[in-house]
């Protein structure tokens, strides 16, 4: 069942452009995607793609300024609907420390609820709901400040998870984290989608990460470049390069050895994948 | 005699409160004249403390920073020129800047020198061509750029001053992967250029792994390796622990050794392990 619905979207931020309208200025030019419910994909675009503009359209943070975005068939445009958007869609954005607001983790995590109006007994309920889904319960009531930047990112997370969205948003959420922090974030992420049925849209530089999802958009000038299964888009090789953009090192390194004339049928997309394929290959 | 070196340098937080946390725990090492040195470890392990110290914008709780062999510290008015010897690019620097125009950002450093005019001007001209920032640009303000642009004046603010040693935390975080390359081949670039010594903290194995000669390795405020590229990525496990890990690359060429294919460990690039690929099946003369 479709969730998300972008149909033809034209967007320009305003001020940047009193003096000419010609369409090069629009920031999302014609776009059209959609996703299913439950899905978990990834859109890739480098800087100035216009990635992080559709994540705020997705929440009625910006408004398309041609075409539409529905979620859950709720048109975006429709000012009457935007709170019901917003309890649908959460948004996870990429600095931790910009979106923790509470002193103690599980107030942090109560602010979203506490906002809905949700009675104070279910609140409890949804905080530790919440918390055990990304993992923290033991930091309940530690500080968010002393957190790792992973743990900060997952408290995050459960902020957004307690006010039981359909939908969650995430705009480069490890770009800030070091290696383990950022495969802590990937796994509850991966969780909360399998588990949950929590649909996943992620925005990531990070060709590894994309890998997890199960569609990857790739969007350049706001528009939608290319789109399939991580193994259809990464295997697009100079498609990607082209455009600012990479494959993981695996999928490289064999798309490398097949210029070499080493016959490799398919390209792979994780490190194992690859050391078995190459196994095959030498030994 | 190394360019800058450090003995049982300590930075404690809040010292004496209930607070007190200690950043940085009796660390020894030295950096000589030219060198290019990865710093990584887990967020929290003392990274930004530690090069705050090495440009004197923290005063070490106990140890010495010494440049030249002369101690940093010995007279505190006039740390500021250590700052212009040994210049801190900070994390998300494109938040700094702040002047009507790119130019008028960059040449800050080099205006605060003391530099003539003439010279300000032109070290704006040729910090801004190694960051690649196009001449147009720089009568723009620098609210008008993009990110990366913005990144790049920054960047170029420091590198205006000339620096004998360049700091830089994080530069590419938040850089398309084709941003991330392009800044970090400038960096090197400016490198081989300038002959002077740059440290760079990053998150990234990748980009650690392709530019730098050694790497210092920090773990809950201690230095726990101090060694060549190759070396320190050979120690996988290790690093796993500590929360690190090495590059998808330089795993799975492990990871083929470990079945018995005989290829050499602790390659750090893509290039090199094709190379070594082919290579060992040119010699079994299977390619």
């Amino acid at each position: 069942m479709e969730f998300i619905r972008i149909e033809n979207l034209f967007f320009r931020y305003s001020g940047t452009d009193e003096t000419d309208n010609c369409d090069a200025r629009y920031v999302i030019n014609d776009l059209s995607l959609s996703v299913d419910k439950g899905e978990f994909v990834a859109i890739l675009g480098h800087n100035g793609s216009g990635k992080s503009t559709v994540a705020k359209q997705l929440n009625a943070l910006l408004m398309p300024d041609r075409g539409k975005v529905y979620i859950d068939g709720m048109d975006t445009s429709d000012e009457s609907l935007t709170f019901d958007i917003r309890r649908k869609v959460g948004l996870v954005l990429q600095n931790p420390d910009n979106q923790l607001v509470a002193s103690i983790v599980e107030e942090d995590v109560a602010f979203g609820p506490e906002n809905l109006g949700i009675p104070p007994q279910e609140i409890r309920e949804r905080v530790d709901d919440a918390l055990k889904a990304v993992d923290m319960c033991d930091y309940r009531l530690k500080a968010p400040y002393k957190l790792s930047g992973g743990q900060k990112q997952r408290v995050a997370i459960a902020g957004i998870i307690a006010m039981r969205p359909d939908c969650i948003v995430l705009d480069e959420p490890t770009a800030m984290l070091d290696p383990k922090g950022r495969a802590e974030v990937m796994e509850t992420i991966t969780k909360l989608n399998k588990e949950n049925g929590i649909t996943v849209v992620m925005i990531t530089h990070y060709m590894e990460e994309a890998v997890l999802a199960d569609r990857v958009f790739v969007i350049d000038k706001g528009r939608l470049l290319t789109q399939g299964s991580p193994r259809e888009v990464f295997s697009q090789v100079e498609l990607l390069k082209r455009h600012r953009l990479d494959v993981p090192q695996a999928t490289e390194l064999c798309y490398k050895l097949r210029g070499c004339g080493i016959a490799l049928d398919h390209l792979p997309l994780t490190e194992d994948e690859c050391t078995e394929m190459l196994r095959g290959v030498l030994l | 005699m190394s360019l800058l070196s450090v003995k049982d340098l300590c930075f404690v937080y809040s010292q004496g409160s209930p607070f007190e946390h200690t950043a940085v725990d009796h660390l020894n090492m030295e950096i000589n004249k030219g060198e290019f040195i990865g710093i990584i470890g887990h967020t929290g392990s003392g990274k930004s403390t530690l090069v705050q110290m090495l440009n004197g914008l923290l005063k070490p709780t106990s140890g010495h920073v010494l440049l030249d062999g002369v101690d940093i510290w010995s007279k505190p008015k006039e740390i500021r020129k250590i700052r212009f010897r040994v210049g801190l690019v900070f994390q998300y620097p494109e938040y700094q800047l702040f002047e009507e125009t790119v130019a008028k950002d960059i040449a800050f450093g080099p205006t605060n020198m003391g530099l003539s005019d003439k010279e300000i001007a032109e070290r704006v001209k040729k910090a801004a061509k190694f960051v690649g920032l196009r001449d147009e640009l720089l009568e723009k303000s620098p609210f008008d750029l993009s990110g990366g642009e913005k990144r790049r004046a920054a960047i170029a603010g420091v590198l205006a001053m000339d620096p004998d040693i360049l700091i830089l935390d994080e530069p590419c975080a938040g850089l398309d992967p084709m941003g991330r390359d392009l800044l970090l081949s400038q960096i090197y670039h400016y490198h081989q250029e300038r002959g002077n010594t740059v440290l760079l903290v990053s998150h990234s194995m990748e980009d650690v792994a392709t530019v730098c000669d050694r790497v210092l390795v920090m773990n809950h405020a201690r230095m726990e390796m101090f060694d060549a590229t190759t070396q320190v990525f050979s120690r996988g496990e290790e690093l796993a622990s500590m929360g690190l890990r090495v590059p998808q690359i330089t795993s799975i060429i492990g990871s083929l050794i470990d079945s018995g294919i005989p290829l050499e460990r602790g390659l750090l690039t893509v290039e090199q392990a094709v190379y070594a690929v082919t290579e060992y099946l040119k010699k079994e003369g299977r390619l």
